[in-house]
């Protein structure tokens, strides 16, 4: 039997170590800053009273990303959330990476607001395939998280990608 | 721009560090779900109590205007008394389930599913035990309204009556949909939700 303060040790461990992955899908699945800390706290309190049912079999971060998007998928259908103006940008200015010169900053800061705001453009499968493939993850755990067959994430992911780059498109044409 | 720029940025993004995980609120925050729900339903059951009972008043001051022949009006009172009758043991049942705030997180995990279950049940059979008295009670009223009536008076004319009748028709299929939208959208998932939790909690012990 785990005691509670094993439990929340690993809880506070996992957040240490995979809080990335928390804050990749709060912004890309909660649109204003509001949002983001609901979205946050929600997606805390299911990985905390989820973790119990962790068995190990699963890579921790695979675990903690299929317990992120499904609680990201509820928590908008459930909410009814407006597409209101992204606030990613707000979010950037107070984390942002002091090894890079300023005109890096700027440029990439552009970039992944162009980026979010195409995400939050995409379906609600294709945000989770293209959010997963950004982040490096193979095919297998794409399809481990998913509930996609390992031969199916290629093609899927391939429609997806194509959707994201007419989305960019279409961002970037709107803001020029 | 193409893939491989998005990846390159998408690995640049600035995250925040440290954990920032704080037990006791997530805790609370549970707790407070399940308090906010029981409010909703504490609200609902002395509202309907009330008005139950508001009804019952109402319907013994029309059937003394009008006297002995109007003594359907006290089945409508009974009818009426009825309704309140299941939101005030919904209120005792409550009680009964209630847990202390030193009570285990399993304990608190089971009081809610059995208020849950009860909830479901409730709404699932609304046809049976409130909405069945209300189409009668109103069944009622409009006989004796229209049985007293004059000959060729409003309350007889066909059009109007059969305006009255879709009206409360309206009402009645109204409130049986906010019901099954409430079953459907709050109370199974909650009841889902309380049920994977109860399971995992009994496992570990």
């Amino acid at each position: 039997m785990r005691s509670d303060i094993d439990h929340t040790v690993q809880f506070k461990a996992w957040l240490e170590e995979h809080r990335g992955i928390l804050v990749k899908v709060e912004r890309a699945y909660a649109a204003t800053a509001a949002d983001q800390a609901d979205l946050q706290q929600e997606l805390k309190l299911q990985l905390w009273i989820s973790l119990r049912n962790y068995s190990g079999q699963a890579k921790a971060s695979t675990w903690i990303y299929r317990v992120c998007l499904n609680t990201a998928m509820t928590w908008r259908r459930g909410t009814a959330r407006r597409e209101a103006r992204i606030e990613v940008g707000a979010d950037l200015d107070r984390t942002g990476d002091e090894a890079a010169s300023p005109a890096q900053q700027a440029d990439d800061r552009e970039m992944l607001e162009q980026l979010y705001a195409a995400i939050h453009a995409l379906p609600e499968a294709d945000r989770a395939l293209i959010l997963l493939a950004l982040d490096g993850l193979a095919y297998r755990e794409i399809a481990e998280i998913t509930g996609l067959k390992e031969n199916h994430v290629g093609v899927a992911l391939s429609r997806a990608r194509q959707r994201l780059a007419a989305q960019m498109k279409g961002v970037i044409d709107e803001l020029e | 721009m193409n893939w491989n720029d998005y990846e390159a940025v998408w690995k640049r993004q600035p995250l925040p560090k440290g954990a920032e995980a704080d037990v006791s609120e997530l805790r609370r925050s549970f707790e407070t779900k399940s308090r906010k729900l029981e409010a909703t339903i504490r609200v609902r059951d002395y509202t309907e109590a009330g008005a139950g009972l508001v009804v019952t008043v109402a319907c013994g001051f029309i059937w003394a205007k009008h006297g002995s022949s109007w003594w359907p009006m006290g089945l409508i009172m009974a009818l009426m008394l009825g309704l309140s009758g299941v939101f005030i043991r919904e209120r005792l049942m409550a009680r009964r389930w209630r847990v202390g705030p030193a009570a285990s997180l399993l304990a608190k995990v089971e009081a809610d599913l059995a208020v849950m279950r009860r909830q479901c049940r409730l709404a699932e059979k609304v046809w049976l035990w409130y909405l069945a008295p209300g189409v009668a009670a109103l069944a009622i009223h409009l006989c004796l309204v229209v049985r007293d009536a004059a000959p060729g008076s409003v309350q007889r004319d066909p059009w109007l009556l059969t305006g009255r009748i879709f009206f409360y028709l309206s009402v009645i299929l109204f409130t049986w949909w906010i019901n099954w939208r409430t079953l459907r959208r709050r109370l199974r998932p909650r009841l889902a939700e309380l049920e994977k939790l109860r399971d995992e909690l009994r496992a570990e012990a």
